[in-house]
């Protein structure tokens, strides 16, 4: 049987190698052996089960912010405000886990979950309106709002308004009922060792379902007709009875939301709360999944598992190296910049190839 | 009340500095049609260059130095990748911005061993103009400044006249309007671009080691802080015209000093720390209205 | 005489499209050349090549009886060629004189803008424009003013051989007399003149020899006396053209589009209408002709409803609709619009997504109220190419803009036509296509027509309005300012319309300009 590779998934494969052989370079700015690296950073976080299970716990909040970038992306609207979007998600998400403790778990964290994809909406919506109503530049202003959320979230918890009473720079503690437990957790209840050091829960299950619905929604469904028509052609969109700042407003609320709860499983997992620059810029990245993934719903899953490695591997090169932990991000930055570059290489190499075919006609002449 | 007066001047002049240098040469980028979002990331590796340089050398001039040529090596890159690449520039601009804060972090562990500041280094001396600084408040407000804030002043004049009355002005803002009609009349739309990126370089590598070595005298993790994303904005607002993105810049330039100022007050810091982000989104989008960018800005030729 | 300009076996290819084959063209120093050929004959191509921004697979160009290579258009420029492209290449927001110094500038490093004018005076006095021109914004002048400044810029280059690209598409009738009695006064300066178009009348009228082209090739080369129009579209087309024209029919039925009244703000780079009023009968075909910029995007606009005038009414089938956004609009009409790939397709969306474009909502499009119903949508799609011989390569799953021009405007008519509207509105429905399309579109606007439908038909192509309206409205300056029956009514009549004449002036002289 033969599988064809779609010629997009080779460009990525070789952008990654030319970022690794870069970052080689750059490893060896700092003096260590980069075999020794990129094995810490590829092949320890698969070298056993509970390694792939917290890959999988890592890349959760990366799949939800490449998946919003998508979102807005194909309505034509840059969403690089993922990152404030994520964490006024995750503050609201924060104070909402205070306040009932009443409620069951199977109510209480949907409506944790729905507060904050509201959150999210709005703040994503926010450079929407200033972009159609004002001529606003949404790359400009979700920029700033990222600078805003972040100086927020600081004033909140530093300046005493919800914060952790003993704990400085995090906020309190959330109830028990709102808490998502890990493997590691579900297993020590029952009794059961084999999870022990796992963080994953079940926002990953979360993320996948979500990847899923909006495979549906952009592919299978009159709104996501609408939504592709409208990102690929405004202009044809509106002459054709369709109301194109609707439409954009629509996808930027969605992102917004699907920020909003990407870091769920941290807030309501591992970290019980919001800690003060608790995200990497999951924001970023996300950006970073979304374009490796090639903007498709599958292409999310293998670029945010590429890119969770990569974050699990980093625990490990820390462990046993001296290669500073921004490594990784270098590393990939340098994976995007060569697939924005791929289709002018792709381009010299069809020309290569066109030249050389010619060339051996003209020999068989 | 003048001892208020000069001291917010004075600091508002020194923080605009940054902006307009940065957005005067970012000017020439947008002006060929260049969508220049890298302003962010090349401050930040000039900044920590020139840090880097004067450390070794003990010299901030040669620091100063490295940060332009940091700067310009910097834009060439991202030139390769707007102009002959024809990447899409606002996705590659990020790219390069989030490689620029990664390297950054990373080299200043591997050079300094320390994950948030270098030590201090020889920085640019002010320089108080003999004469002129002794005017009443103006005098304090502008000519008791580093020597870069002097050059940034030129370089404003001299953006002005390149743009208007030179050969290479016309031709660049031709290969920003239209690059089409530009080549039919010959102009190799390319070479101006990547000259314009260049210019656009070595200016945010200058507004870098003016940040670095001059404002402060030690390179700090991220020390630009969506500064670069501002002057991007001081560039909209200005109008793509040299004088006006000066003033834009002066105006981003007072709203930081007062922000500093008032961290002095009652007011919680954090909450100060966003009004220049705030008053950015605000400006961008209620005194801004259709923005009269080259017509050509982010198309490939 | 001896051949000013030769270009031999010219041989370019696009991957597999051949768009050159072995083109020879000889001009002979002095005449006025035509080269003639439908969109897609390959002339822009030849062109391109001639001046140097393509570079050829094969063959030679000969000037002067010397072998050139122009790698770019200085060398074409050096050599003394101007070119006039059919979309200018001057800058909208640059003065006028910075347009035409620009790239051939007096300094080494400063603009010495005072000698560059001083150089271009006479000139400007020889085509009898003002100096005040100098300092105005290049976007400001009107069409005709803005041509010429492109031939005062080859002039100022020097140029020996000037090649007009359609130069004739954007000029009204008197503008185009007035360009011609210009080509023959350069003519008899010495000029050598290349004369690229597909209009046949405008050949046979200025021509000394013509070169015909088709599907690449050269068919024939001709000298103007041994032909006639007949002859060149046949010669061009490779058949007799069939002429379709409708004959008037008196129309009394009650008025199913009312514009009444429509104004709009002034602003940079627009005409604002000036209380633009016209009725459209049931059942007419009712033809708005003028120049472009007049006002007709601004109608169009207000018509389908992505833009709100300040004043007046639109009232389609008795409901007013003047303020109704295009996606809120209950009285829908079908549009066929001025630009296909920005207004009216998604190119990167398949054939069948392109035939929902504006219809997704509709209940045979939809499962369960959200779903695509791929199933009718495919059969839909599949219904449309068969009925209306849209050529695909692979099937209804092509990207849309892997059509050819003819067959992408096939797609749009298709799909407006295919729930029978009762109003349908075309904007230059048959621009830059091949003539068997152009034919193809123009009998299914008859066929409409015949079934009872009322079409409002806006174009810049006289001979297309006079083809096929009933009745026949002139837009100049943001008004109708006349309403004429396609009753044996002239060319000319239209076209001093058009300038802006007005009746009571129609006695004395025509003044143009």
């Amino acid at each position: 049987m033969k599988i064809r590779v779609p010629k997009s998934a080779v460009f990525s494969i070789l952008s990654v190698l030319a970022a690794l052989l870069i970052g080689a370079v750059i490893i060896l700015i700092n003096g260590e052996n980069p075999v020794t690296v990129y094995y810490c950073m590829i092949v320890q976080p698969l070298s056993s089960v509970n390694n792939l299970l917290n890959v999988f716990y890592v890349m959760t909040p990366l799949m939800m912010t490449g998946l919003a970038f998508i979102v807005a992306s194909k309505a034509s609207m840059i969403n690089l405000g993922l990152e404030g979007q994520l964490l006024l998600g995750a503050l609201a998400a924060a104070w909402v886990a205070t306040l009932f403790p009443a409620l069951p778990w199977y109510l209480y964290i949907p409506l944790i979950m729905i507060i904050a994809m509201v959150v999210g909406a709005l703040w994503g919506l926010l450079p929407g309106i200033l972009k159609l109503r004002f001529g606003a530049s949404e790359i400009v202003t979700t920029i700033m709002l990222n600078y805003v959320a972040q100086f927020f979230i600081n004033f909140i918890i530093s300046g005493g308004y919800f914060k952790h009473p003993d704990i400085e720079q995090r906020t309190p503690y959330i109830l028990e009922n709102a808490h998502m437990a890990s493997l590691s957790e579900m297993g020590t209840a029952m009794g059961i060792k084999t999870f022990r050091g796992v963080q994953l829960n079940a926002m990953f299950i979360v993320a996948i379902i979500c990847v899923f619905l909006v495979y549906i929604l952009l592919e299978k469904t009159k709104w996501g007709y609408k939504i592709n028509a409208v990102g690929l052609n405004l202009k044809a969109s509106t002459a054709n009875r369709m109301s194109a700042k609707k439409i954009m407003l629509c996808a930027m609320a969605l992102s917004g939301a699907i920020a909003g709860i990407a870091a769920m499983g941290e807030v309501l997992g591992t970290f019980n709360g919001v800690i003060e620059g608790f995200s990497p810029g999951y924001g970023f990245s996300g950006i970073s999944v979304a374009l490796l993934g090639r903007s498709h719903p599958i292409g999310i899953i293998l670029g945010g598992l590429f890119f969770g490695i990569m974050n699990q591997g980093m625990m490990y090169i820390n462990a046993n190296t001296s290669v500073p932990k921004d490594f990784v991000k270098v590393l990939q930055t340098l994976i995007i910049i060569f697939i924005v570059l791929s289709p002018y290489f792709e381009s010299k190499w069809e020309k290569f190839r066109e030249k050389s075919s010619h060339a051996k006609e003209a020999k068989a002449v | 009340m003048i001892e208020f007066i000069e001291s917010v001047g004075a600091s508002t002049i020194r923080i605009a500095t940054i902006y307009i240098l940065a957005a005067t040469g970012s000017n020439f980028a947008e002006k060929s049609g260049i969508l220049n979002m890298t302003i962010e990331g090349n401050m930040l590796v000039s900044a920590f260059f020139a840090v880097l340089v004067s450390y070794h050398t003990g010299s901030a001039l040669l620091g100063v130095l490295a940060a332009v040529i940091i700067g310009i090596v910097f834009s060439a890159f991202y030139g390769f990748t707007a102009i002959t690449a024809k990447a899409d520039q606002m996705i590659s601009s990020l790219a390069f911005n989030l490689f620029a804060t990664g390297i950054t972090a990373y080299l200043l562990i591997t050079f300094f061993g320390s994950a948030g500041a270098t030590p201090r280094v020889a920085a640019v001396p002010e320089v108080a103009i003999p004469l002129l600084s002794e005017i009443p408040i103006i005098g304090k407000i502008l000519f008791v400044q580093s020597p870069i804030v002097y050059l940034c002043f030129a370089l404003v004049a001299a953006a002005y006249y390149v743009l208007y009355h030179t050969k290479f002005g016309i031709r660049v803002i031709s290969v920003g309007e239209h690059p089409v009609a530009a080549s039919t009349v010959g102009i190799n739309v390319h070479k101006i671009r990547y000259m314009s990126m260049l210019i656009a370089g070595a200016m945010a590598g200058l507004a870098g080691a003016y940040l670095s070595i001059s404002l402060s005298s030690q390179f700090v993790k991220n020390m630009t802080a969506g500064r670069g994303y501002i002057a991007l904005s001081t560039v909209i607002l200005g109008k793509h015209k040299p004088i006006n993105v000066a003033l834009a810049g002066i105006l981003f330039g007072f709203c930081d000093a007062l922000q500093i100022r008032l961290q002095q007050s009652s007011v919680p810091t954090q909450f100060i720390q966003m009004l220049p982000y705030v008053v950015t989104v605000i400006v961008i989008a209620f005194f801004i209205g259709k923005d009269d960018n080259p017509a050509a800005i982010g198309q490939a030729y | 005489m001896s051949y000013l300009l030769e270009l031999n076996q010219i041989t370019k290819t696009f991957g597999d499209l051949v768009a050159n084959d072995h083109v020879t063209v000889k001009v002979k120093e002095g005449s006025i050349h035509s080269i003639v050929g439908e969109n897609g004959a390959g002339k822009s191509t030849l062109m391109n090549v001639l001046y140097g921004l393509l570079k050829p697979d094969g063959g030679e160009i000969i000037l002067r009886g010397k072998k050139m290579t122009f790698t770019s258009p200085l060398d074409s420029i050096a050599a003394g060629l101007g070119m006039i492209h059919q979309h200018f290449m001057l800058i909208p927001t640059m003065t006028v004189l910075d347009n035409i110094i620009l790239g051939y500038e007096i300094g080494s490093f400063k603009l010495n803008r005072k000698q560059s004018r001083k150089e271009l005076e006479p000139l400007f006095e020889s085509f009898g424009l003002e100096f005040s021109l100098f300092d105005t914004k290049l976007g400001e002048l009107p069409v005709g003013l803005q041509q010429k400044i492109e031939i005062i810029k080859a002039l100022y280059r020097k140029a020996s051989l000037i090649v007009f690209d359609e130069p004739t598409a954007v000029l009204t009738p008197q503008e185009i007399e007035e360009f011609f009695i210009l080509v023959n006064k350069l003519k008899a300066e010495g000029k050598t003149i290349l004369f690229i178009s597909h209009k046949l009348n405008e050949i046979m009228e200025i021509s000394d020899e013509v070169t015909i082209m088709r599907a690449g090739k050269v068919v024939d080369c001709v000298q103007k006396s041994d032909v006639n129009e007949e002859i060149l579209a046949k010669l061009m087309i490779g058949r007799d053209l069939v002429e379709q024209k409708v004959t008037f029919r008196e129309n009394n039925n009650e008025p199913i589009i009312q514009v009444q009244g429509l104004e709009t703000e002034v602003k940079l780079g627009s005409t604002p209408l000036k209380k633009l009023a016209f009725e459209v009968k049931k059942g007419e075909v009712f033809g708005v002709a003028g120049v472009a910029g007049n006002g007709q995007t601004e109608l169009v606009n207000i018509l389908v409803g992505t833009q709100f005038p300040l004043a007046g009414h639109v009232i389609i089938n008795g409901t007013e609709v003047t303020r109704v956004p295009s996606h809120k609009r209950t009285q829908s009409m079908a549009y066929i619009p001025e630009d296909r790939q920005t207004e009216g397709l998604i190119m990167p969306l398949s054939i069948s997504k392109n035939m929902i474009l504006g219809k997704v909502d509709l209940p045979q499009f939809i499962r369960h109220k959200i779903f695509l119903n791929f199933k009718n949508i495919n059969e839909n799609a599949q219904k449309a190419v068969n009925d209306y011989s849209i050529k695909v390569s692979s099937g209804i799953h092509d990207p849309l803009k892997s059509l050819s021009g003819g067959n992408q405007q096939k797609v749009i008519v298709a799909r407006e036509l295919n729930d029978e509207p009762e109003i349908i509105l075309a904007v230059n429905p048959t621009r830059g296509i091949d003539i068997g399309s152009i034919e193809y579109i123009h009998s299914c606007i008859i066929a409409e027509r015949e079934k009872g439908k009322t079409v409002l038909l806006i174009s810049n192509e006289l001979s297309e309005i006079m083809a096929l309206s009933d009745r026949i409205g002139i837009i100049h300056d943001g008004q109708i300012t006349k309403i004429l029956d396609n009753n044996g009514v002239t060319k000319e009549q239209i076209g001093f319309y058009m300038l802006g004449g007005k009746d009571e002036e129609k006695t004395g002289e025509v003044v143009a300009g």
